[in-house]
């Protein structure tokens, strides 16, 4: 899901924040927590748009 | 209220900005030029005796019964067809037109049985009453001349007959078929005396007839009458009331004897269908009363136990604790709930209240998340609000129609009529759809551009589309720099002018011809109005929401916006799925679309209601059902919905429930999905409920109770009685106390009271201050979130893939007879049309698999596997197959999968890769183990 959401919002500027806000908006603080783990040891298999959203969320 | 007879004024009225004097009767009439006589002397409070004319159909000039004099013209015109001119001077009662209409009317009785006193139509006939005012005495003729009293009546339709002997050949039921319905599956055969209105030549049952009653209504005397009152006998009291199947959202009288109701009539006055209905609305309303229906509270300790009838106390209590116990053991987040779109805007508004208050959480999702969520997002994202732009009537000023994923003949009939309409009137259409329905072509509408897509590849499509209105410099700059975010508007212009979206690449990828797409995105820029109508083939899909913002652009590009007859409108599957979303059933809004994190909203509500209001975004349904196997949620109040049926990959679904220690289902049969629940608390029909539903077009309309609660309450003081034994206070004295909360504390509903409606029918939220009627159009001036903004729709391929061993593409809809999961149509006559959902397949896929039409065929996907009969057809595409979900037994949806929509995990339905190969045996031997799982 995580994957899709990175795919689908587009343009270059501000994407990671575009998706941590979509992660933010949409998702159950477990379910963020969740991903949050899994993509720290799967970091390979994401984008970097996504993994800087991570972060953005994470520091929020 | 007793029986509601609205005024017919003989003719339609007529809009225009001139208008004529006329004297009538010796009273002055103003009205707009081109009015009929017989429309102005209605006006004027004058009847002009007729039986041909009825003012939802043209003038036909046939029956001779309205016949009057006008100063200065010669003969005796017939005031139906003769227009007022200015100071033209009409007596509609003289001793010429008297006799010539008691002439007239001895001959029609020459020909009719005489039974009145027999006849069903006993007080409710125009003949009749026309007899009676021109003041007949006796027929000079005799009766045993030529007639037609002994012929035959066509009984063949399980709602209505027709009696050919009490026909007057008036041509009211071939028009109305023809001018209404547009089906004109009726016609008059012979000629002469001969002349019969005809169903084509057949009987009715057999003919193209649709049964939307159309015919039935617009019969003056008993040849088209409902076999209700032929057995049970005519009406004597009306109540007001919305019909509760698609989002179209009829106005109809409820007709009753006593407490019985005898029939469904749509009401001239609904502003949704203006007096049209559909075969559902109009008589599939059987269920309500259907032997099947379950009207005690039941509970049981475990799902293999028997269920045990209770007290509502008892019920109550019991799912109370066992919703509290489950919230000790696994926490404050275990449990949540459904709301339904089937129930009125009140029940849902206390249902998310109760979770969001008494469950202390925010895991509240409604059905409308495997339908529209996509439409909620993706037009908020681009408009600013979650709804379509238009009244429905707003079709009637288009130029250019472009349906896309969406089948209004057969799953929004009323509104399809308003469509057929303007395209007799020479309006364009534009569709989008893999498969080749009626709407695409019937024998009297075609499509000037089918688009005929490959499931899932519809933002390819619209995007091609944008990309030729960019790069043929279509775009409507004037509005486009006033309207919209013009910083947004370059990036998408940008974006969609790369070589990936030409036509020409996305040929390849949709299978939809370039010059196709050229020539129906240069319709749809230059025509002065064109209007976008989307269904569930738009928001079902892995990229809904993108779809969603595609066509917003493509609107916002060519100024096809905030004005009548253009717009983007979503035609919602259930009658109230707008008004469940606009009630707060997400899980991240509050009523109204205000997200839950917004501080001074949650402050607003938990001043409102004294609880504590959670900030963050509680689980959807398909998070609900991965938690319950996960162990992690284990309770679920599911109100009038049928999960274990209508979502995607059943089998997840059927796990799921059957892993949670308290399920309530709240319905109005034990449906799949109570199969799996420990507490069933019986469900009201919407004959029953006082409240609101709100349809596509964000019209509020009353739904009134036409009977007594068949289970002892109201659903929504079962919800309070529920909400209270979980430790919190919730009581109101009527359904109307509920939405004068809602009105409280949501803007867009400020002004709306059951008082207002009751006064004005209905109103088009928003209706607040500043629009106190509501709002038909919306962003008429600007948009509700300001400027419009133009969002990037990159394709992006559904995971779903065919492959070798699933090379075919199934994508499911629905038919016109039947409704959704078939819950309440399967338990009417309507299963006459459809008795058991079958696989639309290609003849050379059928071919190449060894299937003959007609015979079982083994469907499966990478989920699930089921048995349908075949039907080999061309409206299929070779590559896709088509079913519908309306058989529990057949049970699409153990195929679908659980990919879904990225933004709002809405499921792709549309898209899943199948196999199909010839079966013995039927569907019976494949069924979803439910035993199995429950334990039996």
């Amino acid at each position: 899901m995580g994957k899709q959401i990175s795919l689908n919002i587009p343009g270059e500027e501000k994407r990671a924040e575009k998706i941590a806000g979509h992660l933010k908006s949409f998702w159950t603080p477990k379910m963020r927590e969740e991903f949050f783990h899994y993509i720290e040891t799967n970091k390979s298999e994401f984008s970097q748009e996504l993994i800087d959203a991570v972060q953005i969320l994470k520091t929020k | 209220m007793t029986i509601l007879k609205e005024p017919d004024y003989g003719t339609p009225a007529v809009s225009n900005d001139q208008s004529v004097k006329v004297k009538i009767d010796g009273i002055d009439v103003e009205v707009p030029a081109g009015t009929s006589v017989m429309r102005a002397a209605a006006e004027a409070g004058i009847q002009v005796p007729k039986l041909c004319a009825k003012d939802s159909l043209n003038a036909f000039g046939s029956c001779r019964m309205c016949l009057v004099e006008i100063d200065g013209k010669k003969g005796t015109p017939a005031s139906c067809t003769t227009p007022c001119e200015q100071g033209m001077v009409v007596k509609t009662q003289t001793p010429k037109v008297e006799r010539l209409r008691r002439g007239v009317m001895e001959l029609y009785i020459s020909d009719h049985p005489l039974d009145c006193l027999t006849c069903p139509a006993n007080g409710d006939c125009e003949l009749q009453d026309m007899a009676g005012v021109v003041g007949l005495r006796d027929v000079r003729y005799g009766f045993e001349g030529s007639n037609h009293l002994n012929e035959e009546t066509d009984s063949s339709n399980p709602y209505f007959s027709y009696d050919s002997s009490k026909c007057i050949v008036c041509n009211r039921c071939v028009r109305a078929c023809d001018e209404i319905q547009g089906t004109l599956a009726l016609t008059i055969q012979g000629r002469g005396f001969n002349s019969r209105v005809s169903a084509g030549g057949t009987d009715f049952m057999s003919s193209e007839c649709v049964s939307c009653g159309a015919c039935v209504q617009a019969c003056p005397t008993a040849t088209l009458q409902e076999k209700n009152v032929i057995d049970l006998g005519m009406p004597t009291r009306t109540v007001l009331t919305t019909c509760a199947y698609c989002g179209v959202g009829c106005s109809f009288k409820a007709e009753l004897r006593g407490d019985e109701l005898i029939r469904m009539v749509p009401y001239k006055d609904g502003g949704a269908n203006e007096g049209h209905s559909c075969v559902k609305g109009r008589f599939a309303w059987g269920y309500a009363t259907h032997p099947d229906r379950k009207t005690k509270p039941m509970i049981r300790q475990k799902i293999s136990d028997p269920w045990q009838e209770v007290s509502w106390e008892e019920a109550i209590s019991f799912a109370a604790t066992g919703l509290k116990n489950v919230q000790q053991k696994y926490g404050k987040q275990a449990i949540g709930g459904i709301t339904s779109s089937r129930c009125t805007n009140e029940e849902v508004f206390v249902v998310q209240k109760m979770i969001r208050t008494a469950f202390g959480n925010n895991n509240v999702d409604t059905c409308a998340r495997v339908c529209h969520s996509p439409t909620g997002y993706g037009l908020k994202q681009t408009f600013g609000t979650s709804a379509g732009t238009q009244d429905f009537k707003s079709v009637a000023k288009a130029d250019v129609i472009m349906v896309i994923g969406a089948n209004p003949f057969a799953a929004h009939p009323v509104f399809a009529s308003r469509m057929k309409k303007r395209l007799r009137q020479g309006a364009q259409l534009i569709v989008l759809d893999p498969r080749e329905t009626e709407t695409v072509k019937n024998p009297h509408v075609e499509a000037k551009h089918h688009l005929q897509l490959l499931p899932g590849t519809n933002v390819a499509v619209i995007n091609a589309l944008a990309h030729v209105i960019v790069t043929e410099k279509l775009v409507d700059e004037e509005f486009v720099k006033e309207r919209c975010d013009i910083e947004a508007f370059e990036a998408w212009k940008e974006f969609i002018a790369l070589p990936e979206n030409s036509p020409e690449v996305v040929e390849t990828i949709s299978g939809v011809n370039a010059q196709e797409i050229r020539n129906a995105a240069r319709l749809y820029a230059s025509a002065n109005n064109s209007a976008i109508y989307y269904g569930l083939g738009v928001t079902e899909h892995s990229q809904g929401s993108t779809m969603v913002m595609g066509m917003a652009n493509l609107a916002m590009a060519t100024g096809n916006i905030g004005r009548d007859g253009v717009g983007v409108n979503p035609l919602r599957g259930q009658n109230n799925v707008q008004g469940s979303c606009d009630m707060g059933s997400f899980p991240h809004e509050y009523s109204g679309y205000r997200h839950v994190g917004d501080d001074s909203v949650k402050e607003l509500f938990e001043s409102m209601w004294n609880a504590p209001m959670q900030t963050e975004p509680g689980l959807r349904i398909p998070n609900m059902l991965d938690a319950a196997i996960a162990g992690e949620f284990k309770g679920i109040y599911i109100q009038g919905e049928d999960i274990a049926q209508s979502d995607p990959n059943v089998k997840h679904v059927k796990e799921a429930l059957a892993s949670m220690e308290m399920v309530i289902v709240q319905d109005l049969f034990i449906n799949e999905t109570a199969q799996f629940a420990h507490v069933f608390l019986p469900g009201t029909s919407f004959l029953e409920k006082d409240g609101t539903f709100t349809n596509a077009e964000r019209r509020i309309n009353r739904v009134r109770p036409v009977m007594a609660s068949k289970t002892g309450k109201s659903e929504w003081e079962a919800t309070c009685d529920l909400a209270k034994a979980m430790g919190y206070e919730m009581d109101y004295e009527n359904a109307a106390q509920i939405m004068d909360e809602i009105a409280k504390l949501t803007p867009t509903f400020a002004g709306v009271s059951f008082k207002l409606l009751d006064e004005v029918g209905s109103v088009q939220w928003p209706c607040n201050e500043k629009a106190p009627l509501g709002t038909p159009i919306m962003h008429v001036d600007q948009f509700v979130r300001g400027k419009g903004n133009f969002v990037e729709t990159p394709y992006v391929p559904t995971e779903e893939k065919t492959n070798r061993k699933f090379p075919l593409l199934l994508t499911t809809g629905r038919i016109l007879s039947q409704y959704n999961v078939g819950a309440q149509t399967r338990r009417t006559a309507n299963v006459a049309w459809y008795p058991e959902d079958v696989l639309e397949i290609h003849e050379a896929d059928a071919h190449a698999r060894g299937i003959k039409d007609d015979s079982w065929v083994h469907l499966q996907s990478r989920v699930g596997e089921t048995v349908l009969r075949a039907k080999i057809s061309d409206r299929v595409p070779a590559g896709v197959v088509y079913t519908t979900f309306h058989y529990p037994v057949s049970g699409a949806n153990v195929i679908t999968t659980e990919f879904s929509d990225w933004a709002t995990n809405c499921p792709e339905y549309k898209v899943t890769a199948v196999e199909c190969r010839p079966s013995l045996r039927g569907p019976e031997s494949l069924l979803v183990n439910s035993d199995a799982l429950v334990g039996k």
